[in-house]
């Protein structure tokens, strides 16, 4: 019946750990779309309460990215001071850039 | 002039989906039995154990039944053993006494001697008589009560005497019932034959004696008959009145001087023990309790894997039943017609994603205004109700903001207004062209959406707008517009991500199918659209997909 964004139930969408300065990293993995969109925006939006100015999503395990996923993306940007994607596949980089996002999410390879 | 607005299969349906909808309703209730009717499996397990139970109990009753009436046989040998014991012990001292006699030639107070140890109350004999073998007409001696053989004739007498004399066996003079029941007997010396003693043994009262429990033979019931069968007119003595004994019996046959004693056996009870006697009932109760306790637990699994089944349905009607509302609802949110341009055709089509239980966020829209038209492809990022009300807000805002004059980049960047998705968590691509009729030029306006495709003859180019921020998004520059030409014949071909993306492959890859199947398709604007939602769609998107065809002609 779940059609979409079948995945392994132990492998969580989203997890964070902060990096050696104390930046918040949240990793994602696998396909990041409506199916799992609220594991991860439950990873996601307690870093949103304003208390960083920083955060970091690590994208290099993402194989796909549908626009609910592009829009926690985006809703962090627009909250926190800072947002850099890391490692997204080449793949990744070309949805970004369809979706004229290139311009605001600063990419990190 | 076309103004058909929805792909029709998709159209078909929706509208579908909405009539079935009261018909499943009232298949809905399951009809409920007032008693639980068992299912087949559980009917089945049920009977086989049943089935099993009474089996065993045959079998078991069956053992039950042949150990009982060997043990019976068994128990009648043994009988049968003291018996003959005891008759050895009315004989041995009978012929005592007739030895005695005879050594001593009739010595009246010899025999008396003998007879006194053996005769009398709770012994052997109540009568012991001597007689002369060639005197038949009465003792010459007699110990205890008159024998009843003196009041017979002399003739019967003698031919008793001879009857002994011949077998030289303890003989039968027969049963005697007046004044008490005896039996009555006699031998002879040996080996002159030249006395005879006669003997009368005590039966009990109406020949029927009582078994006192603690007796050897206390768990059988008994009747002893003179003779080698059970004539009742020859009963010695019996256990019960009712004779002659019924059911379970057995019978056994022992000499007793020249005629024979059968012993007829019944057991008082259950010889080989109350709980091999209750064993088969056991049997069949435990089997009976085992069998319901099956049959439930078996009815309880099919009852759980058809409630599990019913459930699963139930699903997938609800899921149907959801898919047919969102459908119905995205169209309702989408223009009904196309208007009647003169010079221009449009099409469009919007297919459900797979996943299209809920809303999605594409659309499509064609506004006439004044001299021209502006057209527009959208798509909200997310599904379900959020999304269809910015979806329906982004397309009334957009007519507003047409009908003000208002060109596409300045429309796209007045939206901005209306989504923050700081806030709102959701954002919108939006491709926004105006059509200068009259000009063939149309202008585009790009956030953030998947560049238009153009078809000109054989050429297809995907048409170069300069592509901004999503409709949500704080707008680094401002939007910027490309206005291009568009000869007769051309066609501007907008469309949604759904189109043209997949997963595990770059977007590149879709928008290069899209291009090789408008380059070769031909015929109406319709068919083109066909052809490409056939050709690229190819049953696997997930996502809703919207196409919106614009095609200058004459």
């Amino acid at each position: 019946m779940d059609g979409v964004g079948r995945r392994d139930d132990g492998d969580r969408p989203a997890t964070v750990a902060p990096d050696p300065s104390g930046v918040p990293v949240v990793a994602l993995a696998g396909e990041i779309d409506i199916s799992c969109i609220d594991a991860v925006e439950a990873v996601v939006q307690p870093l949103l309460d304003g208390t960083h100015e920083r955060l970091v999503f690590d994208l290099n395990a993402v194989d796909f990215i549908d626009s609910s996923g592009l829009a926690v993306l985006l809703q962090a940007a627009a909250r926190v001071g800072t947002v850099t994607l890391r490692s997204p596949s080449p793949l990744l980089v070309r949805i970004l850039d369809s979706n004229g996002l290139l311009q605001v999410l600063a990419v990190e390879t | 002039m076309q103004s058909r607005t929805r792909d029709p299969e998709s159209r078909t349906e929706a509208t579908q989906a909405a009539p079935a909808r009261p018909d499943r309703a009232e298949a809905r209730p399951r009809k409920r039995t007032p008693f639980p009717r068992l299912h087949l499996a559980s009917l089945v397990t049920l009977l086989v154990i049943v089935a099993f139970t009474i089996g065993l109990f045959l079998v078991t009753a069956s053992l039950h039944n042949s150990n009982e009436n060997r043990l019976l046989k068994q128990r009648a040998r043994e009988a049968g053993v003291t018996v003959t014991a005891a008759v050895s012990g009315l004989q041995t001292p009978l012929s005592s006494a007739a030895q005695v006699a005879q050594a001593t030639n009739g010595n009246v107070d010899q025999f008396r001697r003998v007879a006194a140890s053996v005769v009398g109350t709770g012994r052997s004999f109540v009568s012991l008589a001597l007689w002369r073998m060639d005197d038949p007409t009465g003792p010459i001696a007699v110990t205890g009560i008159a024998p009843e053989l003196a009041s017979r004739p002399a003739g019967e007498v003698q031919a008793l005497f001879a009857k002994a004399a011949r077998s030289g066996k303890l003989t039968v003079a027969g049963l005697v019932d007046q004044p008490a029941p005896r039996l009555a007997y006699l031998v002879t010396s040996q080996p002159a034959q030249t006395f005879v003693v006669s003997a009368e043994t005590a039966l009990p009262k109406n020949r029927t004696s009582v078994v006192r429990k603690d007796q050897a033979f206390s768990d059988l019931e008994n009747a002893i008959y003179l003779g080698p069968t059970a004539r009742p007119e020859n009963l010695l003595t019996a256990t019960t009145p009712h004779l002659p004994l019924r059911g379970r019996t057995t019978a056994v046959t022992v000499p007793f001087g020249d005629s024979a004693l059968t012993l007829v056996f019944k057991p008082t009870g259950q010889l080989g023990g109350a709980l091999l006697a209750r064993l088969p009932w056991i049997v069949l109760g435990a089997g009976l309790a085992l069998a319901i306790v099956a049959a439930l637990t078996a009815e309880r699994l099919v009852r759980r894997r058809s409630e599990a089944l019913a459930l699963a349905n139930d699903n997938a009607r609800l899921y149907a039943t959801q898919r047919g509302v969102a459908e119905t609802l995205q169209h309702s949110l989408l223009p009904d017609t196309l208007p009647d341009v003169s010079g221009l055709t449009f099409a469009v089509r919007y297919l459900p994603g797979v996943a299209g239980v809920e809303i999605g966020g594409d659309w499509y829209d064609v506004i006439p205004q004044g001299d021209r038209v502006v057209v527009v492809v959208g798509d909200v990022s997310g599904r379900g109700v959020p999304a269809g009300i910015v979806m329906a807000s982004l397309r009334y805002a957009i007519r507003a903001y047409a009908a003000q004059g208002d060109d596409p980049a300045t429309i796209l960047t007045k939206l901005g207004a209306l989504v923050d998705v700081g806030e709102d968590g959701c954002f919108a691509t939006v491709v926004c062209g105006a059509i200068d009729v009259a000009r063939h030029e149309i202008t585009i306006a790009n956030a953030g959406h998947l560049r238009p495709l153009l078809l000109d003859g054989d050429e297809a180019t995907f048409v170069s707008t300069p592509v901004g921020v999503p409709v949500g998004v704080d707008l680094v520059r401002p939007y910027e517009t490309v206005t291009i030409r568009a000869r007769e014949g051309a066609t501007l071909l907008a469309f949604t991500d759904g189109l043209v993306e997949r997963r595990g492959q770059t977007i590149d890859v879709g928008l290069e199918r899209l291009e090789q199947t408008a380059r070769r398709a031909h015929g109406s604007l319709e068919d083109l659209l066909t052809t490409v939602l056939r050709e690229l769609s190819d049953g696997v998107g997930d996502d809703d997909t919207a196409v919106l065809g614009v095609r200058w002609t004459a």
